[in-house]
């Protein structure tokens, strides 16, 4: 059993190791959480796509591992910045975060390599499980706050995707998970609990508001698998849904607006993943074999390029303690090599030509181009010249330039130095050279035969592209140089979907609360106060009304005195409050009321 | 420490004055490039993105306003810190 396991899905080898990680010290630990990325990698590369390995659970047939190209993509880039970020994370002391750290690349692996939906959802879970550990683990109780929500968040797609899956297992009788062709509430359900994960609006907040709260290591994880496994899953299963380019296109302009109105640096950087992820979905809903491709390349250069500004921040935060842009600034003097790194980030990430955002976004805008599409195609124009000005010159300006607040740290501690090293090259080295990356698309060829992928063909035969490109991000620089005043930082942050749950649960509970007991108040006073006991008056009324009409006959029959009358008529009264009549008097009234039904 | 009698090179005015410079150089360098080079619209020969400068407008200008919606819209969304720690009730 464990040996059918090992041969198969990559995450066990991640699982084993988190098993044996917390019985190591030091070096070792720290040696071996970096080797088993490394293992992987190589695993995946050897993995023959066309691989189906089965495990029978219960009536079905679990696909434990499923091979093709576009999870094979995903499995390289993976473990390749989840072996860059062990590297990062060498100066962990504790075993916690890697532990934490290889369940949950572990299980974004298992997403990617399980063929069926039963084991996608386990993986899922586990995934949302372990992640909030990295939250956790900053142990501030601002963190706590955010985990709790971000695992709130999660659980709730998770279960709106569980409801989807079984909807769909019930209708098809099939758990394979492939492309879903038909809509129906099922697909809709397992749409809705993907996109939760891919941060998509209105379910984006909560990715602003729990990975700025991560530990220095946790950002860096954190940052590339939930939303790009969420990106793999719409790629595989919704490829051409139209509502994606729409949600795509709004996630891209989202992430602009906000990254800009944004003072803490890790948070710009949260928003800038939405940004990004945007043009994935996008490009999901475009669903051309182009597009589709264009998203795993994007999505490829957007872990190492993200992992590499989420690295350089979590230095300045390491060194400085700080992350307000209000509060850091001008730390060029003494950390130059982070700003280095840094700086190639930002420049891929604005896709600059020869950095990797360059080769990999254009696959997008141009599978837009292809389509016809002019709305998404100048959307997607608009948010790459937006991403320049919010990752690309806000980020670097207001850690490492802007305002000298005297902060002098030391330099970034080796390991880091050495995985931002490692990421900035690779970033640079796909702008150069993205034949690499293509060769492994889903759709090789196609992506080749349509672009560019020699230095000299991107760079030489293709410059009028790199003079449009460059063109549109100097004007950009050039404006946030110009209405830099307009961008000044302020210590505040900005209202989001999440005030829905954070603030909106409050005041609708108030509301509620208002509502309710004031109805409740105007049925108190109305029914209990009044209309009951009228109508407990009425129901006494009404029997010594009858009875003392009986009454008068028999005082005219007896000729009684106004005396006897007096007295008889507060007998009834008396009588008929307290209910107590004799038993006679009682059985008489009874078969009159007999003889007066059976009448009727 | 003290960042008047010890200006890093970045803090120095003429630095300053010198990178403007080479922002409006870079700015028109490549707006001047485009003149040299041949290039077709992506939905037609004649569509609006074939025109001179439109990739430099459209960056101008999608920038500006990216900025100022962020601006208006920060008069209304953006609170302080503590806004989610208060309680309302």
């Amino acid at each position: 059993m464990i040996e059918i396991l090992f041969k198969s899905n990559p995450a066990f080898l991640f699982f084993a190791g988190a098993i044996i990680l917390p019985f190591l010290k030091g070096h070792l630990r720290n040696i071996v959480a970096i080797i088993i990325p490394a293992i992987s990698f190589f695993i995946i590369h050897n993995l023959v796509p066309g691989t189906l390995e089965t495990l029978p659970f219960l009536h079905y047939d679990l696909s434990i591992l499923r091979v093709d190209k576009l999870s094979k993509a995903f499995g390289y880039i993976f473990t390749l910045s989840s072996f860059a970020a062990m590297v990062y994370g060498y100066y962990q002391k504790k075993s916690l975060e890697f532990v934490s750290t290889l369940v949950y690349v572990g299980s974004a692996l298992g997403v990617v390599f399980s063929g069926d939906l039963f084991s996608l959802y386990m993986f899922w879970e586990l995934m949302a499980v372990f992640s909030t550990f990295l939250i956790l683990a900053n142990k501030t109780s601002k963190s706590m706050a955010a985990a709790k929500r971000y695992i709130l968040v999660h659980i709730a797609g998770g279960l709106i995707l569980l409801a989807g899956i079984i909807l769909h297992i019930n209708g098809t009788g099939s758990i394979e998970f492939t492309h879903f062709a038909t809509q129906n509430l099922s697909t809709w359900f397992i749409l809705i609990g993907f996109l939760v994960n891919a941060a998509a609006i209105p379910f984006s907040s909560w990715l602003p508001d729990a990975y700025p709260e991560a530990t220095i290591l946790g950002g860096v994880v954190l940052s590339a698998y939930t939303s790009k496994t969420a990106v793999y899953t719409l790629a595989r299963g919704f490829a051409g849904w139209d509502i994606l380019i729409m949600i795509g296109c709004g996630m891209a302009i989202y992430g602009i607006i906000y990254a800009l109105l944004e003072n803490d640096m890790r948070r710009i950087l949260a928003y800038s993943i939405v940004n990004q992820v945007g043009f994935m979905v996008c490009a999901v809903g475009i669903g051309t074999p182009l597009a589709i491709s264009g998203a795993v390349a994007h999505a490829f250069c957007h872990i190492i390029y993200k992992a590499l500004l989420w690295m350089s921040a979590g230095s300045v935060l390491y060194r400085v303690g700080k992350s307000k842009c209000t509060e850091i600034g001008g730390l060029y003097r003494t950390m130059p090599l982070t700003l280095l790194f840094g700086l190639i980030g930002a420049l891929a990430i604005s896709s600059v030509p020869l950095t990797s955002g360059f080769t990999s976004k254009t696959i997008i805008i141009l599978a837009a181009e292809y389509q016809h599409l002019v709305i998404p195609w100048l959307i997607l124009e608009i948010a790459s010249a937006g991403v320049f000005l919010h990752a690309g010159i806000k980020f670097p300006y207001f850690v490492f330039f802007n305002v000298d607040r005297g902060l002098r740290p030391k330099e970034a501690p080796p390991c880091m130095l050495i995985a931002m090293g490692f990421l900035a090259f690779l970033c640079i080295f796909l702008g150069c050279f993205p034949e690499t990356l293509y060769n492994i698309l889903p759709d090789a060829e196609l992506v080749k035969s349509k672009m560019a992928y020699t230095f000299s063909d991107i760079y030489i035969h293709h410059f009028p592209k790199v003079v449009t490109q460059m063109q549109m991000l100097m004007f950009s620089g050039l404006v946030f140089f110009l209405f830099l005043p307009m961008l000044k930082r302020t210590d505040t942050i900005s209202i989001d979907f999440d005030w829905g749950y954070r603030k909106g649960t409050t005041y609708f509970y108030k509301l509620m609360d208002v509502v309710l007991n004031s109805l409740n108040k105007v049925a108190d006073s109305v029914v209990i106060r009044k209309f009951v006991p009228a109508f407990y008056n009425l129901i006494i009324a009404i029997p010594v009304f009858v009875l003392l009409l009986l009454a008068r006959v028999t005082w005219v029959i007896r000729q009684a005195s106004p005396d006897t009358i007096q007295k008889e008529r507060l007998l009834i009264h008396s009588q008929l409050k307290a209910a107590t009549f004799p038993i006679g008097m009682s059985a008489i009234l009874t078969l009159i009321l007999f003889a007066v039904l059976f009448i009727l | 420490m003290n960042q008047s009698s010890d200006p890093g090179y970045f803090d120095k005015e003429s630095t300053k004055k010198l990178l403007w410079r080479l922002l409006w150089g870079v700015c028109i360098f490549f707006l001047i490039l485009e003149l040299f080079i041949e290039r077709h619209g992506h939905f037609g020969d004649h569509s609006l993105d074939s025109y001179f400068g439109f990739f430099g407008l459209l960056g101008f200008f999608s920038c500006l306003v990216c900025i100022l919606i962020a601006k208006g819209l920060g008069l209304f969304l953006k609170v302080k810190e503590d806004y989610y720690d208060r309680d309302i009730i």
